[in-house]
């Protein structure tokens, strides 16, 4: 497989993994009835805490958590838009620091994910199958020899695995390419969404790709192919850059310079603008054009500025105007902070 | 109602029979009707019957309609119509996974993936009696194994 994580971990921004289990012959979740479902709930969050052993881990009743909280946690991809629809007794098991978890009773029973910065496919991979391997030893998990794990949706039958990466591609989406992109990757078997999912669009022009096809192929081959066009995706987003740089190198940097002024002095920002502003810095970055905030700096703030982080975290109503600014607080002082003379 | 032969599941047909006294009304869950000759409603011709899941209770049409399974066992209830599905969606219908030495003899060997294409084509056919006798015979092979 090649994964070249130091060369492409800047315009990657996080590899997931995500294995799709259901208990054997227990309905999936949608049919499940209240009682059903807090079985079911139990069972897997008894397992797999058991299986935490030392490590520390968080179980969230999500039917139970404050409202903001569970927002809070879509905006920083630990929980799906879906799972919010009022789907009975789903919990989010997570690990402290939260790159493993389990989503209990969302589409499926178990969604086992494993999350790692930059381009990390293999080591998401392994520590996602350990896990699953490990909730299968002590768990009747469904599976058929003609179809694999079986799934809710047969989008996600056979292997129960999708992979993901999330890349930054602020000159593609200049160069109006994204529609282009969209089809080509889906004709070969990818998918390609804006920064929060299904639908949806992307903000600081982040995008996933993801695999297909879940059925009839090897996990190390579906794995191996994805990281392929990703360095493909990759690659031509640096080509691009590199033509706008050379198109008008002053417009570049200054385009880069303007955002971090804009960052590092507003007194009220949008969640939009400021993911906006956040992607032009990134790239700067990236390019070598500014030397500091370093990029992990901007990878914690893109997570953590969306509206539910920002009224959970500062326990404040989610009024839009004191949130502007609140943002902009945040986002000044972790700047300032990060600031090292260049 | 209960189906009135296996006296389990849902009756969801009524079905009106020839016998060598005249005719017989039966109320018989899906699997049942798959079981005879032949079969009609009232007011239709035969249909194809409303196959439904023992274990979650979803439904053919039901599965058909919103395109998600309800269970695991609902793979084998509604196979027939999965694999066109997922040649869909997936391009194929089977699993790649190297199965280990215990797991091997409940592979589908290639005689009984020919028998569930021609039980599929019964149904399709509406050739019911064929289509019963076809999986009678898939029922002892997959025993066998």
């Amino acid at each position: 497989m090649t994964m070249d994580t130091n060369t492409h971990g800047d315009i990657a921004f996080s590899s997931r993994v995500r294995l799709a289990r259901n208990l054997k012959d227990i309905p999936f979740p949608e049919r499940l009835d209240d009682k059903q479902a807090a079985e079911v709930s139990k069972k897997i969050s008894d397992a797999a805490l058991r299986l935490a052993g030392d490590e520390k881990w968080h179980d969230l009743a999500l039917k139970t958590i404050d409202p903001l909280h569970r927002q809070a946690l879509v905006e920083r991809h630990l929980v799906s838009r879906e799972m919010l629809g009022g789907m009975h007794d789903a919990r989010l098991l997570i690990r402290d620091d939260e790159r493993l978890g389990v989503l209990v009773n969302e589409e499926d029973h178990m969604r086992i994910q494993a999350l790692r910065p930059g381009f990390d496919l293999t080591e998401a991979y392994e520590e996602a199958a350990d896990l699953a391997a490990r909730l299968e030893g002590i768990l009747n998990i469904a599976s058929l020899p003609t179809y694999g794990y079986l799934t809710c949706c047969p989008t996600n039958v056979g292997t129960g695995m999708r992979a993901s990466v999330m890349v930054h591609l602020p000159a593609l989406a200049r160069a109006d390419l994204i529609p282009k992109l969209l089809q080509t990757l889906s004709r070969s078997g990818f998918t390609l969404r804006g920064y929060s999912g299904e639908g949806s669009s992307a903000e600081g022009d982040l995008y996933q790709i993801s695999n297909q096809v879940t059925l009839g192929r090897y996990e190390k081959d579906i794995l191996s192919d994805l990281s392929e066009i990703t360095l493909q995706v990759i690659d031509s987003e640096k080509r691009s850059r590199q033509a706008f740089f050379d198109a008008d190198p002053v417009a570049y940097e200054d385009r880069v310079a303007r955002a971090y002024g804009i960052l590092t002095n507003a007194v009220s920002i949008s969640h939009q603008e400021a993911m906006s502003l956040l992607s032009t810095l990134r790239e700067g970055v990236e390019r070598g054009v500014r030397q500091t905030p370093d990029i992990e700096t901007i990878n914690d703030l893109q997570l953590t500025i969306g509206p539910a982080n920002v009224a959970w975290r500062e326990n404040v109503e989610p009024d839009l105007r004191g949130q502007d600014a609140l943002r902009a607080d945040m986002i000044r002082h972790r700047l300032k902070e990060n600031h090292t003379h260049d | 109602m209960r189906c009135e032969r296996c006296q389990q599941n849902t009756a969801r047909l009524t079905v009106t029979l020839k016998t060598k006294d005249g005719t017989k009304t039966s109320h018989l869950c899906p699997m049942c009707a798959l079981t005879l000759p032949t079969f009609y409603t009232p007011h239709t011709k035969a249909v194809r019957p409303d196959v439904s899941c023992s274990v979650c209770q979803m439904s053919l049409s039901e599965f058909r309609q919103g395109g998600r399974l309800g269970c695991s066992n609902c793979y084998e209830v509604f196979q027939l119509d999965l694999a066109d599905v997922l040649n869909r969606v997936q391009g194929t219908d089977h699993h790649v996974r190297p199965l280990p030495e215990s797991e091997k003899k409940a592979e589908p060997t290639d005689a009984l993936r020919g028998l569930r294409q021609a039980l599929k084509d019964a149904v399709e056919a509406e050739d019911y009696y064929l289509a019963a006798t076809i999986r009678d015979e898939i029922r002892e092979k997959e025993e066998r194994n």
